[in-house]
């Protein structure tokens, strides 16, 4: 190394070959590293979304007509009209320009009214995710 | 050339040299804004989900501030006003609104009756939200809510010097004189006190209690002993007679939302102020109906019904000596008001004569208690029961009072039989006695003298405010001789014929949230959006950040709220509007 810049040598196309790929090395591996840093920026948005359509969910399910929800076979999913929100047994309610799936889900028969579950599915580049949310709506 | 270099060791020429640094140069520049800009986007997705989770925390404090909201009292364009149930304090609604482009969330009280007297806050410089104001021998007194105290005040605008003696006060909200004493509504304790020399004795009388935080009171000074209070937390107008310290409902005993019949049946929502118009035609009460955003006003409240008895004699060689009034069976009049006989609710006379010779003006000026609302029959004299009615000797009658029987709700009524079965035509038609309910015009002629028993059918009475009573009136010559006669008709409703059956209508509506009123010089003026923030708050949120467009849709029947607004964000260095959405529960 030495040499070559008291000799004005430069540098031989090997040295240049080697440069490049430990540069490319560098940079594919920042790229990597970029990629997934995105890809779980983006799993945590949509987790923190589920989150919130599922807690929405229940907080609008907690305002409809209790015989609603006890007419609620199974699985039922919310639907959104004009002056009201409805549980129906039929259809899906899809979200976020349907990225997000909805369900409403009667869980359990208690005493006085339900175990509730909210439980909102999506998937993205990570898999297939789910979250569920729950709470006991009374009569 | 690569293998000349490969050969030798010559190395790049200065050319070359520059060439690569530039290439290299290049090529670095676009690396470094290939990763700026993935820099870029991973800042961006973190406050995306800084936003998200900023929205989670908002969606969580609102729902732990609103648990207790159980009602949307009031919606506007951009804000909303919810009640809760908070303890002690049935008066606390939540304010939710943009407040200098911020999401605020208040607890607030909702009446403001500062402005009576006075139309400045300003005014009582000294005193923190004043609520209510009177003056009273001279003195002003202001009501201080939030030190549960009173205060004195000798001149205003300016400062308030002390407060009266009086231990115990829980949120006094509004004051009343009647020259004599001072009267307060001691909210948070839920009465209403009379002061006694205020300033000096200070003895107190509780007139009422085991009301629902009442706010607005007034005098009513053509009426002795009256006030009026609004009991707030029971939707409720009452009268109170302050010498024999009793309550009566005025408004709100049933559930017409329309108020525009009778007072009683009349269902406010969340009265509070109050105000008073003395007039020589008829006086009104005018009630912020804050809930329902709209002022009701009752002519001539908490008076007792009268009607006037006017008659001639129809041939003026024989005199009207004598008159006698028939009560339905079952109407008890009081005896002390009335001069009834033994026999049964036969009257000779009563009331005041004003009239000379032939001619007679009596004014009935009584309360009667009406037993009837279960009766089915009808025995002669017959008069309108819920159900039944009966026609006497029509001869005797005059015309209008005689074919017009007055039965039920208007429109309720679908046939109606006499008791051999043949259908009379009825139809409803209104008149200027429409408060009393439909009059129904009977089309078949009646002979004279003939007795018919006609039993309405398909009458929904369900909801009607009950049948009707007729009272007779005869006008006797002086052998006792039936030479005239008369018949009015009152509504029972409230099991009382006479007594309050104030009529009420609504004054305004679609106000904002309309809480004091003033009655000024022939004008009413109406203080909105009077809501105080109060140190009670238990709850007062500001979003960090500015928002824009926060609208409000009520869903379910006011069970759902539903909130939209957009949050002002800083993402990858520039401002965004992120839309927000949030839904709120509200169950009664």
């Amino acid at each position: 190394m030495k040499n070559k810049t008291f000799q004005n040598a430069g540098f031989s196309l090997i040295e240049l070959l080697f440069a490049v790929l430990f540069l490319s090395v560098i940079v594919v591996g920042m790229i990597q590293l970029q990629t997934s840093s995105l890809r779980l920026a983006n799993t945590q948005e949509n987790r923190l979304k589920a989150a919130l359509y599922s807690d929405q969910g229940l907080e609008i399910l907690s305002a409809i007509d209790f015989e609603q929800v006890k007419n609620c076979n199974t699985i039922c999913t919310l639907s959104e009209n004009e002056n009201d929100f409805t549980l129906q047994n039929n259809g899906s309610e899809s979200l976020d320009n349907g990225l997000f799936k909805r369900e409403i889900e009667k869980t359990q028969s208690l005493e006085q009214g339900f175990l509730i579950s909210s439980i909102v599915s999506w998937e993205d580049s990570s898999g297939e995710h789910k979250t569920i949310t729950k709470r006991i709506i009374f009569e | 050339m690569i293998k000349s270099k490969l050969k030798n060791t010559t190395g790049f020429s200065l050319v070359e040299l520059i060439v690569s640094v530039a290439i290299t140069g290049i090529i670095m520049v676009g690396i470094s804004a290939f990763f700026s800009s993935g820099f870029q986007q991973m800042f961006a997705a973190r406050e995306k989900n800084t936003t998200l989770l900023q929205q989670l925390v908002t969606n969580s404090i609102l729902k732990k501030a609103l648990s207790n909201a159980n009602h949307l009292s009031a919606l506007g364009g951009s804000y909303a006003v919810l009640q809760k149930e908070a303890n002690n304090h049935p008066l606390r609604f939540s304010l939710l609104k943009e407040e200098e482009e911020h999401l605020a969330l208040k607890d607030v009280l909702v009446f403001n009756g500062q402005h009576k007297s006075l139309n400045s806050q300003d005014a009582v410089k000294n005193v923190d939200q004043p609520t209510g104001i009177t003056r009273h021998k001279g003195i002003y007194y202001v009501a201080a809510p939030l030190e549960d105290a009173i205060y004195q005040c000798t001149i205003l605008p300016g400062n308030c010097s002390g407060k009266l003696d009086i231990k115990g006060l829980n949120q006094p909200m509004d004051l009343a004189s009647d020259g004599d004493f001072l009267y307060v509504t001691d909210s948070g304790n839920n009465r209403v006190l009379k002061i006694n020399k205020p300033g000096e004795e200070n003895q107190v009388t509780v007139l009422a209690e085991n009301l629902n935080f009442p706010t607005g009171i007034v005098h009513y000074p053509t009426v002795k002993s009256t006030l009026f209070v609004a009991d707030t937390g029971n939707h409720q107008i009452k009268k109170i007679n302050t010498e024999e310290k009793t309550t009566e409902v005025i408004v709100g005993m049933g559930e017409q939302s329309e108020c525009d019949q009778t007072a009683a049946f009349c269902l406010p929502h969340f009265p509070t102020g109050l105000a008073i118009e003395i007039n020589p035609n008829g006086d009104h009460l005018y009630i912020a109906d804050t809930g329902n955003h709209r002022i009701l006003k009752i002519s001539d409240p908490g008076q007792l019904d009268s009607f006037d008895i006017q008659a001639s004699s129809p041939d003026e060689n024989i005199v009207i000596q004598a008159f006698r009034v028939l009560f339905p069976k079952n109407v008890n009049a009081k005896p002390a008001d009335l001069n009834i006989s033994s026999d049964g609710n036969i009257v000779q006379t009563f009331g005041k004569k004003q009239g000379l010779n032939n001619v007679f003006t009596y004014r009935l000026e009584t309360e009667l208690t009406d037993n009837t609302q279960d009766t089915n029959s009808c025995e002669e004299p017959c008069v309108p029961s819920k159900n039944k009615i009966e026609v006497a000797t029509p001869d005797l009658f005059d015309t209008v009072t005689f074919t017009n029987l007055m039965v039920g709700e208007e429109n309720t009524i679908h046939q109606v039989n006499n008791k051999n079965g043949t259908i009379l035509n009825l139809f409803p038609v209104l008149s200027e006695h429409q408060e009393f309910g439909s009059i129904v015009k009977l089309l078949k002629t009646i002979p004279a003298g003939t007795n018919i028993d006609f039993e309405f059918t398909n009458v929904n009475t369900e909801n009607a405010s009950g049948g009707f009573n007729k009272i007779e009136i005869h006008f006797l010559d002086a052998n006792q001789k039936l030479i005239n006669a008369q018949a009015h008709y009152f509504r029972m409703g409230d099991g009382k014929i006479g007594g309050f059956e104030d009529n009420i209508e609504v004054f305004m509506s679609d106000l904002d949230f309309p809480t004091d009123l003033e009655f000024n010089n022939g004008n009413l003026s109406i203080s909105q959006q009077a809501m105080i923030s109060t140190d009670f708050n238990k709850w007062d949120y500001t979003s960090p950040n500015p928002i824009k467009n926060l609208n409000f849709e009520e869903k379910n029947n006011g069970h759902l709220l539903k909130v939209n607004f957009e949050t002002l964000e800083e993402i990858g260095g520039e401002p965004v509007y992120i839309p927000q959405l949030l839904f709120v529960s509200l169950k009664e």
